[in-house]
């Protein structure tokens, strides 16, 4: 083992910072592959959530990566209120079969009609209101949702904290094109943006204010604060940029600043490939946020876009940990902390989150490789 | 200036290719050469995206093109010409993701292939049934997650202990996809964008 001479807050604070590292912070983003690796199915985790505390405890204990992602599978919430869109997930053990990994079933959560509505209420009390109609079930029961999923998140948040067990992730809040466009599937919101812009975007502009006033409000008693931004919807892949120029970003830098003003790390997880968009967030805080890359942007021409200013993290695809050879994901890692880890400001990661049909010696490799590889 | 059909379906112009398609239609003209006109505007589609358009774009012409399928194919004969291939694909059991095939089929469709798509959390056994009825030239799968990755093999391996993988090419595409995975499937090709997708099957059957 190389020697440590930091603590995983002090080595992730610096990562950020792009700031001297004894080496690079690794870790995974798993949840999902938490239970098949300890011997338990998806929908015994979904119902009982102490079993998928133990099961992500013990891979964090087996492992020995830098951070446990989640406490468990739920989320924080603020009772009332929306980080996002309420898309409705099919759950293991309910709606998939046992085994299954959780899935978002899109379907339009609101028409095209709702734009208006949207920007006269904002983003909270349209859904107060509407709910309903979409779901068929009242708001109330989607409160009492949120209150379980935040009490149970917030128990084995505490549990994690008293074992040592540092837990990366604790707000998620989607971009606000992200939740626009969950809210209406991809097709319709397309259609959308090219044939009403305008109502669109005034809907973006009032509904930004309680995404963003909603994320602060969970993170106000947090003791670590980062916000895990979801992009996924507005990237140069999808879209031309003057859409980005127009939907995504105005919103985006927004949420950035008053996330950094407020003391928190802004992690924005990007799936599909960025590549065009990655010279705006040159624009973003200098050593404050990070741009955590899936394996579809190509994160080696990433590094010479951002490098001096933005921490990246990634981007270990997900094929190679689950069908990958050992040698293989050494090879990969190595190459990641010998190019975009050169000079600093990287974390070794997975790209999005890790398969749950992980190989347990290329999770294994990941890690050693991430502790042990100094270049 | 009346606008061309095929023009009107590169462009997204909705409204006027499903009542143009309407009108056409009931009066008296060959679905057959309609067909023809909205596939010219597929194949624009595919220019405009190698130079201008965006997966965005792609995906609202597979979509305008589904739509004036539902409108046209009551029209078409059983024989609707000659298909330059037949295609069979799915996503296998335990994801439901199909954004990107259900583009990809419009576009397969669009260029001539006869294409059966079996849609979402299809069974191992469902794909080698299929296999065995429709004899298909290409078998494409698709999926987003990686436990599919398994299943694609399982099928796979199947085909090839009943003797049916030689008879047929066998593509994989999907975000996640890469050579690696190709590899471990033991298809012939694999891709992560609908239209270099829609090529190498072009190629697999002689078409170019």
């Amino acid at each position: 083992m190389a020697q440590e001479t930091m603590n995983v807050f002090e080595r992730f604070a610096a990562a950020v910072s792009l700031s001297e590292v004894d080496r690079a912070p690794v870790f995974p983003i798993l949840v999902s592959a938490a239970p098949r690796l300890c011997g338990i199915t998806q929908a015994e985790a979904w119902r009982d959530h102490n079993k998928a505390r133990e099961a992500i405890i013990k891979c964090y204990r087996d492992f020995g990566y830098d951070f446990a992602s989640k406490p468990n599978f739920y989320y924080d919430q603020v009772p009332g209120k929306l980080t996002g869109a309420p898309v409705r997930n099919l759950i293991p053990g309910k709606q998939l079969a046992e085994d299954d990994v959780i899935q978002i079933d899109e379907r339009p959560l609101f028409s095209r009609e709702d734009y208006d509505k949207i920007a006269a209420l904002g983003w909270n009390a349209f859904w107060e209101e509407h709910y309903e109609k979409m779901s068929g079930r009242p708001f109330s029961d989607l409160v009492k949702l949120q209150q379980f999923g935040t009490k149970i998140f917030n128990e084995d948040l505490k549990i994690c904290e008293e074992q040592g067990i540092p837990i990366l992730l604790s707000t998620t809040v989607d971009s606000v094109m992200m939740a626009f466009s969950l809210s209406r599937t991809l097709i319709e919101f397309t259609k959308d943006l090219r044939q009403v812009p305008d109502k669109v975007e005034k809907a973006m502009q009032k509904a930004s204010e309680d995404l963003i006033s909603n994320a602060l409000e969970m993170l106000r008693d947090r003791p670590r604060k980062g916000a895990f931004i979801v992009l996924e919807r507005g990237s140069g892949a999808l879209y031309p940029l003057h859409i980005f120029e127009r939907f995504e970003w105005p919103f985006l830098k927004r949420y950035i600043e008053t996330f950094v003003d407020e003391g928190i790390t802004p992690w924005l997880h990007l799936d599909t490939d960025w590549s065009k968009n990655l010279p705006y967030f040159k624009q973003l805080p200098k050593g404050k946020c990070v741009a955590d890359l899936d394996s579809t942007t190509n994160i080696f021409r990433a590094k010479e876009i951002l490098n001096g200013h933005m921490c990246i993290s990634g981007d270990v695809p997900a094929s190679l940990f689950s069908v990958g050879k050992k040698e293989e994901v050494v090879d990969y890692c190595k190459k990641l902390i010998r190019e975009v880890g050169k000079g600093g400001g990287f974390m070794l990661t997975s790209g999005c989150e890790c398969p749950v049909d992980v190989k347990r010696e290329n999770l294994m490799a990941f890690v050693e490789t991430g502790k042990n590889y100094r270049p | 200036m009346t606008k061309e059909l095929y023009l009107a379906l590169a462009d997204f112009d909705e409204e006027f290719v499903l009542e143009t398609l309407k009108t056409r239609l009931q009066g008296g003209e060959p679905p057959l050469s309609l067909l023809k006109e909205l596939q010219k505007g597929m194949n624009l589609v595919g220019e405009r995206y190698e130079k201008e358009y965006y997966l965005s774009e792609l995906m609202l012409s597979a979509d305008l093109f589904n739509r004036s399928m539902e409108i046209l194919t009551p029209y078409l004969s059983a024989d609707k010409g000659n298909f330059i291939g037949r295609l069979l694909i799915g996503t296998p059991r335990g994801d439901i993701h199909d954004l990107g095939k259900n583009i990809f089929v419009s576009l397969a469709r669009a260029v001539g292939f006869e294409v059966t798509d079996l849609g979402v959390d299809v069974p191992i056994e469902t794909f080698v049934e299929k296999v065995v009825e429709f004899e298909p030239d290409i078998l494409g799968f698709s999926g987003l997650l990686t436990p599919s990755f398994t299943s694609m093999k399982e099928v796979v391996d199947n085909l090839i202990v009943r003797n049916l993988r030689a008879s047929l090419k066998i593509i994989v595409g999907g975000g996640v996809v890469t050579a690696m995975v190709k590899e471990f499937i033991g298809a012939d090709g694999f891709t992560t964008d609908a239209m270099d997708g829609l090529n190498q099957c072009k190629a697999f059957v002689g078409v170019s």
